[in-house]
């Protein structure tokens, strides 16, 4: 099992609210119409798209970062904007993109805010139909930034306040502890499953297999996260040309099929012995492996996620049955990396851990008394799914 | 408000124009009858009909006057008119389902054969279409062998679901005996919302970017190499695609915009503003307003490299009861054709093996075909020139 989510969120714009009184705009004319959040975020793609339109085309995007910052005037609204930075060839042709712009948009009847020339040059105006600013600056010879803000909005909820860099990092370093902790346990697991293995008792070697499965499951590994590693510990034959014959398909779930599909043990030893090498090279590279700080919000809603998608449809069952089990396995992992989010949360929205603790336990026991699992697993879900987007860090 | 509202209007505008300009969505005149005789069957560069069905056959019988059975009767389905009377002592020859008088509703019937067919039971193994293969295991595939291949597939497509289901019933009761039906799935093409392209069920626009008919000879038609018969056919990749519409909602619009590459209410690339702009991958080198891995960025990324690989997509939603997990099974009969399928589909399945997407999407069936050249004459058959 592959995924890619990771990579997703450091590409995306990142959202964020600036400090109060970064972002102080003067206030709105009373003329000035007043856009939906919708409406501001399509008029920033085309005020972009009109200023990228005017400029040469050699002139490439570096960045681009879209904040939400507080207006003090009127209290509790908000501007949208949106920067981008672009790379000119010279400083020429940077220059040149200035005076460009500096022509389309007085041509297009924009109210000029700032105008310094030359060197580090800022060109910042407003449009009087709508009352968005758009401009451009020239911050150093192959550097030039545009950015387009929009009037002050009233919005229908209220921003939360960016998480810390250092924060999320401080949650990274916490969660590799937890997972350190959670693979010493699983070597152990590994061992016990090698001795069941290998005495050729497999009543034992299926207990053994299930216990390290759910310790494995406890990490939390959703998504891909500690990529080759997690794959060789716990991939799965779909997707495979030869699915279970596949001569790729090992770890836990290879063992699992073993175990129940009446393989002669003595073959499983090699592949218990592989995983156990799996874990501990996995052991040894935790601070390389360990998913990235800003990738971890997401795992709050996304390890139940992959239950849904591959426990309960049945397709990482290899024989075993052993789907609500992990489950458990993976509630127990959701409510370890939410509460390693704990204060971070409290903060944002004091309501939604209470909330998804009472919502867990609930599906902890419909598992136990295998009743309504899928109704209260889909019930926790929407509710963590409300976490990721509190907890995103500000884009610098 | 005034100049909102203006601006409201004026994107309005646009995105009329864009509708008159996008070939494949428009929705034809109700005299649009596509015809059925010609170098190329119908149902390939026809503007998508509304309804579909897709069902793959095995052939069980002999194949030439199953063949010759099922020409006439998509002749007359597609034509329409009045089925003749039987002797009343005789069960009606008609399914009554249209009424009297079947309407065409705009139904095309396009024929493809996979590559079982060539495997020796009809003496076809020499006259194999040149990269027609068993369609493999992609990863993130989930393939349940029940929903994959077969010897033929028709594409039933017709303006609405009641044509659809009349013309697949009456050709299985005429090939009775000798086509077996594999598996069948209906699906439907989403009215423009509110205008351009339709949407697919993760709610964007689908299908923005595909080659004209002008390309066809480029792009579409079997090229060089390939036998004689096959001239005017085209390769077809069929593809039964769960879409895990349950988790893709619990994920920010951001997140999902990032992932296809495309603004989700106006369908324009993040870079642009409508539907139809063209994304300027050049001036985004390292993806920070559409990201590398963004759908529409792997799925074309617009080089003079990949300019051949493009292929046309004539794509149906399905929506069709739960999955185990009580989630809605619901997602995309992903239909393209193409002049070679290493070059086309693979070609592009190569790239997205890195896609993000493939997190919410769930392959678990379809597969490789040839769709036959178009029927001619009055006198020809589907397949007349395979057989010899």
């Amino acid at each position: 099992m592959v995924n890619f989510r990771i990579t997703l969120l450091a590409a995306a714009t990142v959202v964020v609210v600036a400090a109060a009184g970064a972002f102080v705009l003067a206030p709105s004319e009373a003329a000035t119409p007043v856009p939906t959040e919708p409406e501001a975020r399509a008029l920033i793609d085309k005020y972009r798209t009109d200023a990228i339109k005017a400029i040469s085309r050699d002139i490439r995007y570096t960045e681009a970062i879209s904040t939400i910052g507080a207006c003090t005037d009127p209290p509790g609204t908000y501007s949208i904007s949106a920067r981008y930075s672009l790379m000119p060839p010279s400083a020429t042709a940077g220059a040149a993109a200035v005076d460009a712009l500096r022509k389309r948009w007085t041509g297009l009847g924009y109210d000029l805010v700032t105008d310094v020339p030359g060197q580090n040059s800022q060109l910042l105006t407003e449009d009087p139909a709508t009352g968005f600013r758009v401009g451009i600056s020239q911050r150093a010879a192959s550097y030039l930034r545009l950015a387009v803000s929009s009037p002050c909005l009233a919005l229908p909820y209220t921003p939360t306040t960016p998480v810390l860099p250092e924060e999320q990092a401080s949650v990274r370093e916490a969660y590799q502890q937890y997972v350190a902790g959670v693979l010493d346990q699983l070597t152990r697991d590994v061992t016990a499953l090698r001795s069941a293995v290998a005495g050729s008792d497999r009543a034992k070697a299926r207990a053994a297999w299930l216990t390290a499965q759910l310790t494995w499951d406890r990490v939390g590994a959703a998504y891909g996260s500690f990529g080759a590693y997690a794959d060789a510990i716990d991939g799965l034959p779909q997707g495979l040309p030869a699915g279970v014959r596949d001569k790729d398909f090992a770890g836990l779930r290879r063992i699992e099929y073993g175990l129940w599909h009446s393989e002669a043990l003595g073959t499983l030893l090699p592949l218990v012995e592989a995983v156990g090498k799996q874990v501990t090279a996995l052991r040894g590279d935790l601070p390389g492996a360990t998913p990235a700080a800003v990738d971890l919000p997401l795992r709050v809603h996304e390890i139940l996620e992959d239950a849904l998608r591959f426990h309960r449809t049945g397709r990482t069952d290899m024989g075993a049955g052993a789907g609500l089990a992990e489950m458990a396995a993976d509630v127990d992992a959701t409510e370890a990396l939410l509460d390693l989010f704990g204060s971070l949360l409290d903060e944002r929205r004091p309501e939604l851990r209470p909330a998804a603790h009472a919502a867990l336990e609930k599906l902890r026991h419909a598992i136990a008394v295998r009743r309504d699992v899928d109704a209260d697993l889909g019930g926790v879900l929407e509710l963590l799914a409300q976490a990721p987007g509190l907890l995103e860090v500000t884009g610098s | 408000m005034t100049v909102n509202r203006r601006d409201v209007l004026k994107r309005l505008t646009v995105g009329a124009v864009a509708v008159a300009a996008l070939p494949g969505t428009q929705l034809g005149k109700k005299d649009d009858t596509p015809s059925f005789h010609g170098p190329h069957q119908a149902g390939i560069f026809t503007p998508s009909q509304r309804n579909a069905v897709f069902a793959a056959f095995d052939v069980v019988g002999s194949l030439r006057p199953a063949l010759q059975t099922l020409t006439t009767r998509a002749r007359f389905l597609t034509t329409g008119g009045e089925p003749p009377a039987g002797p009343i002592t005789a069960p009606p020859a008609d399914n009554g389902v249209l009424g009297p008088v079947v309407p065409a509703d705009r139904l095309t019937i396009t024929v493809s054969v996979g590559a079982s067919l060539f495997d020796g039971r009809f003496g076809l193994a020499a006259r194999k279409p040149l990269t027609l293969t068993t369609m493999g295991v992609f990863p993130g595939d989930a393939l349940d062998p029940a929903w994959c291949h077969g010897d033929l597939l028709l594409q039933i497509c017709a303006d609405n679901p009641d044509t659809v289901h009349h013309a697949l019933r009456d050709i299985a009761r005429a090939t009775r005996g000798s086509l077996l039906l594999r598996y069948r799935r209906a699906g439907f093409l989403s009215p423009p919302r509110p205008a351009g392209t339709p949407r697919n069920l993760l709610g964007f626009k689908d299908g923005t970017s595909n080659p004209v008919e002008a390309e066809g000879a480029e792009l579409i038609w079997a090229g060089a190499g390939e036998p004689d018969w096959a001239a005017g056919g085209s390769y077809q990749v069929l593809r039964f695609i769960r879409m895990h519409t349950e988790f893709w909602d619990r994920v920010s619009l951001a997140e999902q915009e990032a992932i296809i590459g495309r603004r989700r209410d106006s369908g324009a690339p993040l870079d642009g503003v409508r539907e139809l702009d063209q994304p300027d991958y050049e001036r985004d080198p390292s993806g920070v307003v559409i990201p590398l891995d963004a759908h529409i960025r792997l799925a074309n990324p617009r080089t003079a490299e990949t300019a051949n690989s493009r292929i046309l997509r004539r794509p149906y939603n399905y929506d069709d009861g739960m999955v185990p997990g009580g989630d809605l099974d619901a997602g995309l009969i992903f239909c393209a054709y193409q002049q070679d399928l290493r070059r086309g589909f693979e070609a592009v399945q190569k790239r997205l093996a890195e896609d993000p997407l493939n997190d919410y999407l769930r392959p678990f069936g379809g597969g490789y075909f040839f769709a036959l050249p178009g029927v001619t004459s009055k006198e020809d058959w589907y397949g007349r020139a395979l057989l010899g």
